[in-house]
This record gives structure tokens, C-alpha cells and sequence, in this order.
């Protein structure tokens, strides 16, 4: 007769184990020497026919996903609520989540480490998933989320010695955890009460090129006409061009720069033919409203030489994010990267153009705050 | 009736695959109607159609529509989980109750929740139906199989309920307390770490007579809440939870022979 589906043959090659105590059991006797809790060899369901997994694993795969989720939400919660972003994202959100992983895992620290890079990969891949954060400010979160998450291990893992030393009571840990998942909320409030609208910024970028400023001027182009490959850092940190619309022929007139997550509407404020366009952002929809508002940009033309310019690129910005020594370095790297490729596409534009003269190689652009 | 059963002996409860319903909670909860689809469900494409209005209507809204698209999502799992019990309805594990009431006296940590069923049913039957412990014990929200390590009709023998809660599997153990024959038994349910930790609490089931060839079936819970770090309230959810489920599993309707309970469930305290 056929057993039933649930009682599965068992491969005798495999050591059998406890069902209670996980440890091996010895298949001559009736119980387990270890915790005396009897088996049955004809029942597969009374023991373990394989090693288990251990315990700890699974343990700390358990705090792991509490401690993303956790992380997640409060990540989540925060930057809906609040206009101005800060240490309370960046800082306490991570800190936090390190330490409920310190106080509820005891490993050895290459292990808190590795734990420590396995959730702050998780938290950032929900957050881009969940189109919470851009790639490239996911992939910086990363990197900004391991510090004060390894100082949360820390934090933890001395908290938790503590209590066990002076036998704190449950309930009062229970407290300590509260207060520490309300930590980033009160910073959260604290900082959007003190900030204020930032100073803006300004990104200079300047490039010579052989050839007239008419010439330029004639082949000058937004970041959203280029047609060449960009670099991994405008692939990942802006959203891809799709077309121009409209006109800049004349003061006053609108272009919307179509992106495939958005847009932005351009004003112009100045065209001197050969001298300067300069522009508005005057409407901006391209998913980084929280973290920057465009203001202006400008191109303007110098003459330097018989056949050569320099072209001052400008674009200025206010960024919401804080702190600003810790974002500035990167707005600004993608910021130049945008400029670089716009001035290379004018060059790449003169150098295609039959009636343009100047064909000889020219220096990098100049990269100014 | 016992004198038949082997000393050791298992079996699954009544769900062909114990652990699908949790699948399906698992799928539903990440993706509403997924669950249904797994159950081959048409009401999945419901939840598909809700998921897309919500998706594009509360946008919007902000945190709230976060919120709201997490209420549907656990509807949708909790909706997943019932289909897919409701693909064993007709596997005769409900019982024609008339009335149930739950009554929970439970004081400080020490957890005390009785419930009282009044089956339209003559006492020999329901002891019939309880008496099976292997299929009896598996009509429990958490409880996948239950394997016992001797007569089932004796004080002492030791059970392992192999337990399934959101799709984790692990075993807890116990041991059969009291068994009166025709009239109940008791069995503790403690975790593999002892009786400190995992919530220990032991099952008390006692048959009586009722009025007009009925039978009263008494269901109490006692045991020790050792996740102190708990808030009440939040404990007191989860219990009410866990009781209520086991009280609709155990009272689930058979169409045609089992009708709904005549009175809606109340809790007293």
C-alpha cells in the first residue's frame, strides 16, 4: 500500500535530528540523549530528517526585515511629511534601524557588518522600487546610510549589554525602543521648524572653443537637444531628455524640455545675438521638486581670440536637501557633467558643420563654483 | 473507538497543502489579487481593477493614499487566505453552531480566553468529531499537523503540533494533560525554548449536554504572555484575532447542511 502524500520516504543517508533540540540523534535509541524527547522512526513528522536551519539565521534574517520595514516606514513617513530634509532622513533614519539590529543581534562584528550592508542595500533598493529616491540618490544613500548605520549597531549593542547588566525591565526597554523610533520623527520636526529656504546655488562651467561666437552662438543647444551618448553619472542622476518644444529666438520665449519622468518649461530673459541667452526655469515637474528647484541658466559668449570663445555655462539652483556639505559635492558633480556634455554636443555640432572653420582639438572645460 | 489508533501517528489537518493559505496571504499582501489568482480565484481580476484605481486615483493623496492601498492590501490577503479555506468547506470540519460566546478573563500576563459553543448537534457526535485529534486539532488558524507519540487516550502522552503562522513553519510541543472519555481533554502547547518563552498555554476542550439533544463545547486557553515588550493593547488584538479565527474555522458554514450561526459572535470580558 501506498503511504499517504505527507509521510515521505526518508534518505537514511542523512543524519536525523532532534525535532526540539536540533542536535543529531542517534537512530538506535528511542529518544533524544541530548533532550530525551522521543522520536519514532516510522514517523518522519516526530524528527528532523535533515540538519535545520540554524536558528540565529534565522533570527537575524527575521530582525533584518523588521529593521528594513521599520527603516522604510519611518523613511517614508518623514519625507511625506516634511518640506525640509535633513539629518532626521539621512542620519537618524539609518541610525535607528543600526540600532535595533545591535540590540537585537549578538554577532561577531564582520557579521554586524555584513548585516549592516545587506540592510542598508535592501532599504535603498525599496526606497528607488517605491520611486521614493532616484538611482543616483539611491546609490548615495547607500553610501551616506552605512556610517550612521554601523554607529546605530554600536549604540545598540552597548544598550543592550547595559540592560542586561542592571536587568532593566521589559517594559522599560520597550520604551527606550519607542523613544528610539521617535527619535528621527522629533529631529524630522525640529528641523523643518529651524530650516529656512536656502541661498542659492551657482555652477559655472567654461569651455574654449575654436571658433567665432557667431559660430557657437549658431550651434549652441540645451541639455535636452544633445544627441550623444551620456555618461553613466547624467545616465543614472537625470532623467532622460525626449524633445524641445517651442522657441528661443526672442525674450520671452517658452521651450518645455521633455524628459521621459517629467519636464521643465524655459523662459527666456535675454538673447543678445552671439552674446548671451539666459533663461527661467519658470515651471519644473522632473521628480526632483523635493531635493532641487531650478531657478535659471544662462549661456554666455566671449571672445577671446580671432577664432576662438569661451562659453560661461551657468545654472543656478536652491537645493532643499541638508546638510549641504554633504549634498553640495554631488549636485554639483552632476551639475558640471550636464554642463560638460552641453558644451561637448556644441562642439561636436561646430566640428559637423562644413561651414564652421575650426577644426583643431580644444581643452576641457573649466569646471567653477 | 481510540483503541484502534496506532501509538504514534500524523496526519495533515484538513487543508490538502497546510501551508497554502499563507501563499496566498503572503502573495495578496504584496500584490492584492495575486492571492486569488494563486487559488484560481476569478475575484482576482476584482482586485487586479482595484489596485489600478487606487494606484491611479489616490497618487495624489500622498501618505494617505499609502495608507489606504496598505488597508487594501491586507483585505485583499486576508480575502486570499479565507478562499483558499474555503476550498476545503466541504471536508466536514464545522460544526452546527447555534451561539458562541467568548469570554476573556485574562488578568496582567496571565492569559485566560474562554469560548462557549452551542452545537445543534447530540454530545456522542461532537465527542465523535473532537475526539479525533489529529483532524480536530488541525481546525486551528495556526495548527498544520499534529503527530502524537503514543495512545492519544492517555495523561502524559506527547504531542508535536507542527504549527504554520504567515507562512513560517515550526513545531511546538506538548502533552496530553486529561482525557476523559466522552467528555474532554487537555493538552499544553509550549515552545521547543521551555515554558519561559513563546507564549506556553495549555488547551482545555470539555463536552456537556445542552438543552434539546445539543451539545455545549467549552474551548479555554490559559497560559503565561512572555512578550512582555508587547503593548496590551496590541496583545489583546492579536489574541482576539487568533480566537476569533478559531472560532470561525470551527463554525465555518457548510452549505447546505450548515447554516450561519443564528447569532452573531460576541465577546464578553
Amino acid at each position: 500500500m501506498k503511504p499517504p502524500p505527507d509521510i515521505k520516504p526518508v534518505a537514511s543517508a542523512e543524519p536525523w535530528h532532534c525535532i526540539r533540540c536540533r542536535r543529531p540523534l542517534d537512530r538506535s535509541t528511542k529518544a533524544c540523549t541530548s533532550c530525551h524527547w522521543p522520536f519514532d522512526p516510522n514517523e518522519p513528522s516526530s524528527y528532523l530528517p535533515r540538519a535545520p536551519m540554524p536558528t540565529k539565521t534565522l533570527y537575524a534574517t527575521v530582525i533584518v526585515v523588521i529593521a528594513v520595514i521599520i527603516g522604510f516606514m519611518i523613511y517614508a513617513v518623514l519625507w511625506q511629511q516634511y518640506v525640509y530634509l535633513g539629518l532626521a532622513l539621512f542620519a537618524a533614519v539609518p541610525a535607528v534601524v543600526g540600532i535595533f539590529l545591535g540590540f537585537f543581534l549578538e554577532m561577531r562584528w564582520f557579521v554586524f557588518l555584513t548585516l549592516g550592508c545587506v540592510t542598508v542595500s535592501s532599504l535603498v533598493l525599496m526606497l528607488i522600487f517605491t520611486s521614493i529616491e532616484g538611482l543616483f540618490c539611491g546609490l548615495l544613500l547607500g553610501l551616506i546610510f552605512l556610517g550612521p548605520v554601523i554607529a546605530g549597531i554600536i549604540i545598540g549593542a552597548v544598550v543592550c549589554v547595559i540592560v542586561r547588566k542592571r536587568s532593566i525591565k521589559n517594559s522599560n526597554v520597550t520604551l527606550i525602543l519607542i523613544l528610539v523610533v521617535c527619535m528621527p520623527f522629533c529631529l524630522g520636526f525640529v528641523e523643518d521648524r529651524i530650516y529656512t529656504v536656502m541661498e542659492p546655488v551657482t555652477v559655472l562651467t567654461t569651455a574654449d572653443i575654436d571658433a567665432t561666437p557667431e559660430q557657437v552662438w549658431e550651434h549652441i543647444v540645451f541639455y535636452e537637444e544633445t544627441t550623444q551618448s551620456r555618461t553613466w553619472l547624467l545616465k543614472i542622476g537625470l532623467p532622460a531628455p525626449v524633445a524641445v518644444r517651442g522657441e528661443r529666438n526672442a525674450a520671452g520665449d517658452l521651450a518645455k524640455c521633455v524628459y521621459n519622468k517629467g519636464y521643465i518649461v524655459k523662459k527666456m530673459t535675454r538673447v543678445d545675438y552671439g552674446r548671451v541667452l539666459a533663461f527661467d526655469v519658470v515651471e519644473q515637474s522632473i521628480h526632483f521638486e523635493r531635493d532641487i528647484s531650478l531657478i535659471d541658466g544662462s549661456f554666455r559668449l566671449e571672445p577671446i581670440g580671432p577664432a576662438r570663445t569661451r562659453v560661461y555655462l551657468t545654472t543656478r539652483y536652491i537645493s532643499h536637501i541638508r546638510p549641504t556639505w554633504l549634498w553640495g559635492p554631488s549636485e554639483r558633480a552632476v551639475i558640471h557633467a550636464l554642463h560638460t556634455h552641453v558644451l561637448e554636443a556644441i562642439r561636436l555640432n561646430i566640428k559637423g558643420d562644413p561651414a564652421s572653420a575650426a577644426d583643431t582639438p580644444t581643452p576641457p572645460p573649466k569646471q567653477e563654483r | 473507538m481510540t483503541d484502534s489508533i496506532p501509538l504514534t501517528q500524523s496526519r495533515n489537518g484538513p487543508a490538502r497543502d497546510p501551508g497554502a493559505k499563507w501563499t496566498g496571504f503572503l502573495l495578496s499582501l504584496a500584490f492584492p489579487g495575486a492571492g486569488q489568482l494563486y487559488a484560481r480565484d476569478p475575484s482576482c481580476l476584482l482586485w487586479f481593477a482595484g489596485v489600478a484605481i487606487i494606484v491611479s486615483g489616490l497618487g495624489s493623496i500622498g501618505w494617505l493614499g499609502a495608507v489606504i492601498f496598505f488597508l487594501f492590501q491586507l483585505a485583499s490577503a486576508e480575502h486570499a487566505k479565507r478562499t483558499l479555506e474555503r476550498a476545503d468547506v466541504n471536508s466536514g470540519h464545522g460544526f452546527p453552531v447555534r451561539h458562541v460566546v467568548i469570554h476573556d478573563g485574562s488578568v496582567g500576563n496571565r492569559i485566560d480566553i474562554h469560548s462557549r459553543f452551542h452545537i445543534a448537534a447530540p454530545l456522542p457526535e461532537v465527542w465523535k468529531r473532537i475526539s479525533n485529534v489529529h483532524e480536530f486539532l488541525c481546525v486551528d488558524p495556526f495548527h498544520t499537523r499534529i503527530t502524537t507519540l503514543g495512545p492519544m487516550n492517555e495523561a502524559g502522552t506527547k504531542l508535536i503540533l507542527h504549527h504554520c503562522v504567515f507562512g513560517l513553519r515550526f513545531p511546538r510541543f506538548g502533552r496530553m494533560l486529561y482525557w476523559h472519555e466522552g467528555r474532554g481533554y487537555a493538552f499544553s502547547d509550549i515552545s521547543r525554548h521551555g515554558n519561559r518563552r513563546g507564549f506556553p498555554h495549555v488547551f482545555f476542550f470539555d463536552i456537556e449536554p445542552g438543552r434539546n439533544d445539543s451539545t455545549i463545547l467549552h474551548i479555554r486557553v490559559r497560559g503565561r504572555w512572555t512578550a512582555t515588550w508587547m503593548p496590551r493593547p496590541l496583545r489583546r488584538l492579536w489574541l482576539h484575532y487568533v480566537v476569533r479565527e478559531h472560532d470561525r474555522l470551527l463554525t465555518r458554514v457548510q452549505h447546505p447542511t450548515n447554516p450561519r450561526p443564528h447569532h452573531p459572535i460576541g465577546v464578553t470580558s
